[in-house]
């Protein structure tokens, strides 16, 4: 089996959900940490385009883009399966994974802005969490049943990021009791072995978000 | 499947297109149900509770709403015609850019709406993407799946046919110039051409009098 490696950045939740998924199959791999701020010869010919991590390279060849990554590794080691067998679950949980690239990753700048910008954008997070709650994760431990998914790992930075962006942004969104299913969700996902080995410190996620903005 | 499925759409819409053309490209019998989204159905309401918006494609009782997501759901249902490649590598490279004209692809609709400085924003950000399409994902490729059109062409071919239509418009001047993007000039000249494509084009005329119509109301309302 030709080599995998895996360009990222700390603490990169994008880089994180490649991270997950790499560990739940058992798939060997090398890490090399990305200096986004002197960007490597390697990161700038494996994604011309974009020029961001994280960059999955199977035998010489570049994956880019985290959900895209995904995919790939799925179809590529089937073991250990993080998509659902049946081709209607798998639209389902595909969509889920586009509703939180759509709403929650592209929010999260907007919550570092002020006035109006910051309202709307606080507004629009509690909205997605709303919907999460009711009607993405029903009565599952997970978003596609028993098992961690695809869709669980690209909801990860909620897990660990979320509390993160909250205090640094000065804003309140996630309480326990408003929104009790995604709580359960959160406590879960952290408890899976393999997520629990592989998080970020909160406090050393602190001190290097502060340190950016 | 004893019941056909239904597609829940609206006409001018680039969205809805793209999944006429995977159901025609595989031809899968389907029925199609006008949707009025100035006065949304109970149906449309049901089925995408989430986003409330076209296309929302019902295979039996279940919705798939998001167009890329019904177009690989009908890819992996109904197999003939396959409009994603066997190897993951080259499946990976057309999930790339099927996510890039989702991402990017906006600054056309955006172009659509805005005026003044807004406009301006919106033409580079639309130059950049067009840029980015003709140096690395058209190659020199005919089609962005090769010799026959793939999934990465259907994300495509509304944004740029789109584009066409905006930018006439409009009426400020051409961002899509074949001297500065031959490659994809010559793909969507291709496109066009696939007779499922041409068969299920909206009509050129016709929508650009309807967005030059949409675009004075709104400019009205401001």
């Amino acid at each position: 089996m030709a080599e995998v490696k895996l360009l990222g950045t700390w603490p990169s939740p994008f880089s994180y959900r490649v991270i997950w998924a790499l560990k739940l199959k058992g798939i060997p791999y090398e890490y090399f940490e990305e200096d986004l701020s002197s960007k490597s010869p390697l990161l700038l010919q494996c994604n011309p385009v974009h020029k961001k991590i994280p960059v999955l390279i199977h035998g010489g060849k570049s994956i880019c883009e985290s959900t895209v990554i995904l995919e790939y590794l799925e179809e590529t080691w089937p073991q250990n399966p993080l998509m659902p067998d049946d081709p209607y679950e798998r639209a389902i949980a595909r969509f889920w994974v586009e509703f939180v690239e759509e709403k929650g990753v592209a929010v999260w700048i907007k919550l570092f802005s002020s006035g109006e910008e910051k309202e709307k954008a606080v507004k629009d997070s509690l909205e997605m969490l709303k919907t999460i709650e009711e009607q993405a994760l029903g009565k599952k431990k997970f978003f596609c049943g028993d098992k961690i998914s695809s869709v669980d790992i690209a909801y990860g930075w909620m897990a660990r990021w979320l509390e993160v962006i909250e205090e640094l942004a000065g804003v309140k969104l996630f309480e326990p009791q408003k929104f009790p299913r995604l709580d359960a969700w959160m406590k879960d996902f952290k408890d899976e072995p393999i997520i629990k080995g592989n998080l970020p410190g909160h406090d050393e996620m602190l001190v290097y978000f502060k340190h950016k903005l | 499947m004893a019941e056909q499925p239904k597609l829940l759409g609206t006409l001018p819409s680039p969205f809805v297109h793209r999944v006429i053309w995977a159901l025609k490209l595989k031809a899968i019998p389907y029925e199609f149900i006008e949707q009025d989204l100035t006065n949304k159905s109970p149906l449309l309401l049901k089925y995408n509770p989430v986003h409330k918006k076209v296309p929302v494609f019902l295979h039996g009782d279940k919705p798939v709403c998001e167009s890329m997501i019904i177009v690989e759901y009908i890819d992996e249902v109904w197999p003939q015609n396959p409009l994603l490649p066997k190897d993951p590598y080259e499946r990976a490279q057309a999930r790339f850019w099927v996510k890039f004209a989702e991402d990017k692809g906006t600054a056309v609709y955006r172009m659509f709406s805005s005026k003044g400085e807004e406009l301006e924003k919106t033409k580079k950000e639309t130059l950049e993407m067009l840029q980015t399409a003709e140096e690395h994902g058209i190659g020199e490729k005919k089609f962005f799946g090769g010799e026959s059109i793939g999934i990465a062409d259907i994300a495509f071919g509304p944004v740029v046919y789109g584009l066409e239509i905006i930018e006439e418009a409009i009426g400020e001047g051409a961002v899509f110039e074949a001297h500065r993007f031959p490659r994809l000039h010559a793909w969507i000249k291709n496109f066009k051409q696939v007779p499922v494509i041409k068969e299920n084009l909206a009509e050129r005329d016709w929508m650009v009098t309807l967005f030059k119509n949409r675009r004075e109301a709104l400019a009205g309302s401001a």
